[in-house]
């Protein structure tokens, strides 16, 4: 290969890279709006199935410590909050939305994403044949306290085999949100 | 990826003449189909076809991405070093794959939830790659784009199908749009839609194909 050779193969590759660049850039600008609208509209679906009560919105609010969480409204009144919360899972994090009542028990768990081992701990967001939710979080429903624990944990929670650990995240991230995080979304409404 | 001289296999020691642009296209539909013929691309084949909606789907991207890719390619190809062709043609195809996924993300949100990574991972379809550079590197323009959409047209025939058996034995019926098109008077066995019934399925589907296929002959 000579020098001139070469020269024009930088050149061809790099004007193919320059023009790729050029319509990446152009469709990511233009379908954005789009995306984020998109993505607003299933946050508000995912907030509605974890707090159904909430029949007329959310407020987002925001806790120390970078924690996210919607207040739920029905009428005027406070049904329940929504927290976002991320968890270490066992190989990523898991990031939860954790509706709970006005009385600390859990309405509704949905994994928003994570990406755990397939067959295994990604087995949280798993719907068994014939049902419509996953089977995991769905046993969060109606429980409160002590016993969002998995069942190893002195919980009433079934762990998923061989996925202790994701499951253990799950769990830890509920709990951290029926518990403390609510207890500080109350505090923050009565100062309010 | 020697068939590129001759036009693929079995048709090369009888037709060493031009072939026509109808034949052009509708080799990569039965002849040459890229699942049953050349049996390219079985990762995304076996991944997406739980059910007709994901075939259509994953078929029309292919396809984009596909006649896209090979139409830029058969442009360039006298302007394109024969040793830096690869970085090149990865470029061409990442780039219409990367804007068919922010497309289907925007304007499809449910299919483009339902056929997850495998819309980015066209990007390395052995179907797209294998065209461009047994084909479309070395053909006319109009006989690549013929050549691309027929083989597009072929992985989603090839997809509908699989995932149509799939789906309906799956789940005992096939939903379309909403629509339910067909429907058996059993449940469904679960199975079929998890990776035992993808292999059973193309393994099936693939042999009765090939046994059609030399009854015809």
């Amino acid at each position: 290969v000579n020098s001139r050779e070469l020269l024009k193969s930088g050149f061809v590759l790099a004007a193919v890279a320059g023009v790729c660049g050029l319509v990446l850039g152009g469709t990511y600008a233009f379908v954005k709006p789009k995306i984020e609208l998109v993505s607003d509209a299933s946050l508000k679906e995912s907030l509605g199935e974890v707090l159904p009560a909430a029949s007329t919105g959310f407020v987002r609010r925001e806790l120390s410590g970078d924690v996210t969480y919607f207040v739920g409204l029905s009428g005027g009144d406070t049904v329940g909050y929504v927290f976002d919360v991320k968890t270490a899972g066992y190989s990523s994090t898991i990031e939860l939305l954790v509706g709970v009542d006005s009385s600390g028990v859990v309405t509704g768990l949905k994994v928003l994403s994570q990406q755990e081992t397939p067959g295994l701990g990604a087995r949280i967001v798993e719907v068994r044949p014939g049902g419509e939710k996953p089977w995991f979080t769905s046993q969060f429903e109606g429980k409160s306290g002590d016993e969002l624990r998995l069942k190893k944990d002195g919980g009433g929670i079934d762990a998923i085999t061989g996925a202790t650990i994701s499951s253990r995240a799950v769990a830890g991230g509920v709990y951290n949100a029926a518990g403390e995080l609510f207890a500080e979304a109350k505090k923050a409404e009565v100062k309010a | 990826l020697t068939e590129a001289s001759c036009h693929g296999g079995e048709v090369c020691a009888t037709a060493q003449k031009k072939p026509s642009y109808l034949s052009e296209f509708t080799k990569g539909i039965i002849r040459q189909n890229p699942i049953f013929g050349l049996v390219l691309g079985l990762c995304p084949t076996l991944a997406v076809t739980t059910s007709v909606e994901n075939g259509v789907g994953m078929g029309i991207a292919t396809i984009f991405v596909l006649v896209g890719s090979c139409f830029m390619i058969s442009l360039l190809r006298k302007n394109i070093p024969s040793q830096i062709r690869i970085p090149i043609f990865i470029l061409i195809i990442a780039t219409f794959v990367t804007v068919t996924d922010l497309v289907m993300t925007a304007y499809t949100p449910a299919l483009s939830k339902s056929l997850g990574i495998f819309v980015p991972l066209i990007v390395v379809n052995c179907i797209v790659f294998g065209r461009v550079e047994a084909f479309s590197s070395k053909q006319p323009v109009l006989n690549s784009v013929l050549d691309a959409a027929g083989m597009g047209a072929g992985f989603t025939l090839a997809l509908i199908l699989l995932g149509g058996v799939r789906e309906l034995l799956g789940t005992g019926s096939i939903v379309f749009a909403g629509r339910v098109l067909l429907s058996l008077p059993i449940a469904g066995a679960s199975a079929m839609l998890i990776a035992s019934g993808a292999y059973l399925t193309l393994g099936l589907v693939l042999g009765a194909s090939r046994r059609i296929g030399r009854l015809l002959k």
